[in-house]
């Protein structure tokens, strides 16, 4: 089973996260379904790769209090 | 972005940041209140004592806009009751800059009364100093209106 | 996911049979009926050792046999005999999984001995419309262990018999661990993980390239250390307060379970009196906050009240010398406009010329007089000191108000004291030795109980404080890393991780909160509908710690007074709880589901059985006796298929066989 709990993809769609933010866990919870499956201990490069480009999109808003 | 003229945030100084922070612990009578609440406290406290500092080295605090009327009003009181004059209203920085001199004189201040007792004294101090004040206050009121 | 068969060969009593479960939405249920010792567990066992390697139901009596059909065995002189179990899953997205273990055993001279065998256990997948396979050993394992794992097996086959132990064999933590498991949020927690690896290793890179970012990481280094160190040291504690409280409350049941009345009585006197005191002692910190909130927000006006009245009366003075005019008038024309009637009558709303000309001078007056934006703030800044200084007439009596409510709290609190210190003595000074070494025992382990929570509220203080230093230290790192535009990157790929585990964190805790609080209403609410003595329960609560109270309509803790047939019920309704929250779809085998229950309230749990369990695939392994006509009927219309195990008693031992009933 390479999916992830339904519950935890829900309450991720509707938290209040940024949506880089929800893209990030939901595609990282992906790669931990997909490693538990197949038993692959090395996610370094997966994790990178999905960081990497969603991080470069994100951009910074100014917090209310500093 | 803040505009030379009109100020869109109030300062605290850099190096007193920490300082800042240690009163939103949780051990502290400050536990969970906001920025903008605890410069106001300190504000007023460094008024009350006389206690002003000027600021070095700037670091935003929280955005002007989040006072509410009367905490606008209070802090124009202030610099109106600093310079003696209402034309200091005239000059946002000028008022914003009074309320920041009084903040951070006044944050020592806090920071000493909440931390340096035993715990509960600081609110049974605060408590008796109010009423003190208070007392004066009213009789004050009573002896202008004989 | 749905079971598609099970084949037994040479299993147990089995020499061969099949199950082909039922695969109707409707008619979920699949029912396997036998008499006592005819093999309906060793079904469920078959399941298990296919799966895991491991018959987790074993009976007592069988336990020291061999797996091997004893049939089978004595027509295999000499040679080796071979004992296989193949389980068809059907996933979700229709695509099966074949699993299949076997063993080969061999007797000679009377001496009976396992034969090692390579490949004893594979899996065959289907992917696309071809079979792919097989994948052995602990490959395999992990692959099974990912669809069902082992840690929660016993929530999706359990068995009846054993379900009135199971409160008193597990702990809360196990159920914990099994909602933790369930809910699949062990996935949440090797995120949290790997991405604090990687925001650890973006900060690695930035290494060496500025000396005074290397100065703060090094003493972040260091708090974080510490910090870990205490986290640990508060968990141990939290440990041990937990094992204080068991204890104590051991001795505390014990004393109000003697036979003694007086002592019964005091103990629970005593109990209410500390559940008592907890609640006050939750009101006299709600009212310290609401009057240090109170005082902080009096202290605003009070503490700048001349600078308040001196600028009131510098504005009232420009109002007096005519600087500022009264906002009532410009409030008092605009008003005249949209009404459409001059104050002296005429109309100035309608379209002809003379109404026009009115309003245009109307309209002029009213520019005229228009204030500016700093005589509108002078006089909103008028307005809300006076305001202020208005809602400080009552200072002083709702400080003395809220004084003397404290007052008296604490008051309540310190007779409540007193008479818990009455009742530690007249109990310690019991004419019973038994029970002054009960007692002597509760008051250490009390005393326990509040030196580590002593402890552990001086550890949270400390680990607080040490999280806003990491935090001001973590920003000051950022600042001093941001000056190097090279280093940018990295902050801004540290700063998204941390966000990220930020909301991976808040998302697995609100999850577990969740789950916890719908295992607790769905267990209750199944519970109350499914037991038959009406009006004696309020319901089922779980704790924080998963600990599992049912309460009785006294408010007393009523587990330990269940019958076992009652605490069977309980444990039914929390495993269907826990299947239909879970978000895991594996299909549910229940062995013996009505065994201490009796007539009248299997019918109620018949009824009710499928309502709990919707859309799951259930098989119900049950005797003659549970499956009487009334149960037979009430689940009529879920059951899609029904297997009758034939047992024949024979001189090597027994054999069964599984008949389809049409």
């Amino acid at each position: 089973m390479s999916s992830v709990n339904k519950k935890i993809i829900s309450q991720i769609e509707n938290g209040n996260y940024a949506p880089e933010i929800k893209e990030l866990l939901t595609d990282l919870l992906k790669i931990e379904a997909k490693i538990a499956e197949d038993k692959k201990p090395r996610y370094a490069e997966d994790y990178d790769r999905i960081i990497k480009k969603l991080a470069k999109n994100r951009g910074y808003t100014e917090e209310a209090e500093m | 972005m803040s505009e030379k003229k009109k100020p869109d945030r109030l300062y605290i100084e850099k190096k007193d940041r920490e300082d800042w922070d240690r009163l939103k612990d949780s051990d502290s009578q400050f536990a969970g209140v906001d920025n903008k609440d605890i410069f106001l406290a300190a504000m007023v406290t460094g008024y009350f004592e006389k206690v002003e500092f000027e600021l070095k080295t700037k670091d935003g605090y929280f955005f002007a806009h989040n006072l509410k009327s009367s905490e606008a009003a209070l802090v124009k009181a202030i610099a109106v009751s600093k310079t003696g004059s209402l034309d200091v209203l005239l000059d946002t920085e000028k008022v914003y800059e009074i309320a920041e001199r009084y903040a951070t004189g006044g944050l020592k201040i806090l920071k000493e009364k909440i931390f340096s007792g035993e715990y509960g004294s600081y609110s049974k101090k605060l408590e008796a100093e109010l009423l003190r004040q208070y007392a004066k206050i009213n009789q004050s009121v009573v002896t202008l209106e004989e | 996911m749905k079971f598609d068969y099970l084949q037994m060969k040479n299993f147990r009593q089995y020499p061969n049979a099949k199950i082909e479960f039922s695969q109707s939405v409707t008619k979920n249920f699949t029912v396997i009926q036998g008499v006592n010792g005819a093999g309906k567990t060793n079904i469920l066992n078959a399941v298990t050792w296919c799966l895991f390697g491991d018959e987790k139901h074993i009976d007592k009596k069988c336990k020291g046999l061999p797996i091997v059909n004893s049939f089978a065995l004595s027509k295999c002189k000499d040679t080796t005999c071979e004992v296989k179990v193949e389980l068809q899953l059907i996933q979700s997205d229709g695509k099966r999984i074949r699993i299949a273990r076997c063993e080969k055993w061999k007797e000679q001279n009377n001496n009976l001995s396992k034969v090692a065998t390579a490949h004893d256990f594979l899996i065959m997948r289907e992917i696309e419309r071809d079979w792919v396979g097989p994948i052995y050993g602990d490959d395999a394992q992990y692959i099974v262990d990912s669809l069902i794992p082992p840690a929660i097996e016993e929530y999706f086959f359990f068995d009846g018999e054993r379900m009135n132990d199971y409160f008193k064999e597990n702990t809360g933590k196990d159920i914990k661990s099994a909602v933790f498991k369930i809910s699949q949020l062990e996935l949440c927690n090797s995120l949290i993980e790997h991405l604090s690896a990687r925001k650890t290793e973006y900060l690695r890179l930035t290494r060496g390239l500025s000396p005074e970012a290397d100065k703060i990481r090094d003493l972040i280094a260091i708090y974080n250390n510490s910090q870990q160190k205490d986290i640990e040291q508060k968990n141990k504690l939290e440990a041990e307060y937990e094992e204080a409280e068991l204890h104590e409350k051991e001795y505390s049941d014990k004393l109000r379970d003697s036979s003694l009345e007086n002592i019964e009585s005091l103990e629970s006197e005593r109990a209410a009196l500390v559940r008592e005191l907890g609640e006050i002692n939750g009101d006299i910190d709600e009212l310290e906050k609401e009057k240090i909130n109170f005082l902080h927000k009096n202290m605003l006006v009070i503490f700048a009240f001349d600078a308040l009245t001196r600028t009131k009366s510098l504005i009232d003075a420009q109002e007096e010398a005519g600087m500022i005019p009264s906002p009532v008038q410009n409030i008092f024309i605009d008003g005249l406009l949209k009404k459409g009637e001059c104050i002296c009558g005429s109309n100035i709303a309608a379209k002809d010329e003379s109404s026009c000309v009115r309003r245009k001078k109307v309209e002029e007056f009213l520019k005229q007089n228009e204030l500016s934006e700093m005589t509108k703030d002078l006089i909103n800044c008028n307005i809300q000191i006076q305001t202020m200084i208005d809602q400080l007439e009552n200072f002083q009596a709702n400080t003395v108000k809220l004084s003397k409510k404290l007052r008296d709290l604490e008051e309540k609190k310190r007779q409540k004291n007193r008479r818990v210190e009455q009742i530690d003595s007249e109990i310690s000074k019991s004419d019973f030795e038994e029970i002054r070494d009960w007692e002597k025992k509760r008051g250490q382990w009390a005393e326990e109980k509040r030196k580590k929570d002593n402890e552990i509220a001086i550890l949270k203080r400390q680990i607080d404080r040490r999280e806003s230093i990491l935090k001001a230290n973590n920003l000051k790192l950022d600042q001093e890393l941001k000056k190097e535009a090279k280093h940018n990157s990295l902050v801004n790929l540290r700063r998204f991780c941390e966000d990220g585990i930020r909301a991976a964190e808040e998302v697995r805790d609100s999850i577990m909160r969740n789950v916890k609080d719908e295992v607790c209403r769905k267990t209750s609410e199944q519970f109350l509908s499914l037991i038959w003595k009406k009006g004696v329960y309020k319901g089922v609560t779980i704790d924080d710690d998963y600990n599992i109270s049912v309460l009785h309509i006294s408010g007393r803790e009523g587990i330990g007074s269940l019958s076992a047939g009652e605490r069977q019920v309980c444990a039914l309704s929390f495993m269907a709880a826990l299947n239909s929250v879970s978000g895991f779809d594996v299909p549910i085998i229940i062995d013996t589901p009505l065994a201490r229950i009796s007539n009248v309230p299997t019918r109620n749990i018949a009824e009710n059985l499928p309502r709990y369990l919707p859309n799951k695939q259930v098989s119900l392994l049950v005797t003659d006796k549970e499956f009487t006509s009334e149960v037979k009927q009430t689940l009529n219309n879920v059951v899609g298929k029904t297997y009758l195990i034939n047992f024949t008693e024979k001189d090597y031992g027994g054999l069964s066989e599984l008949v389809l009933q049409t």
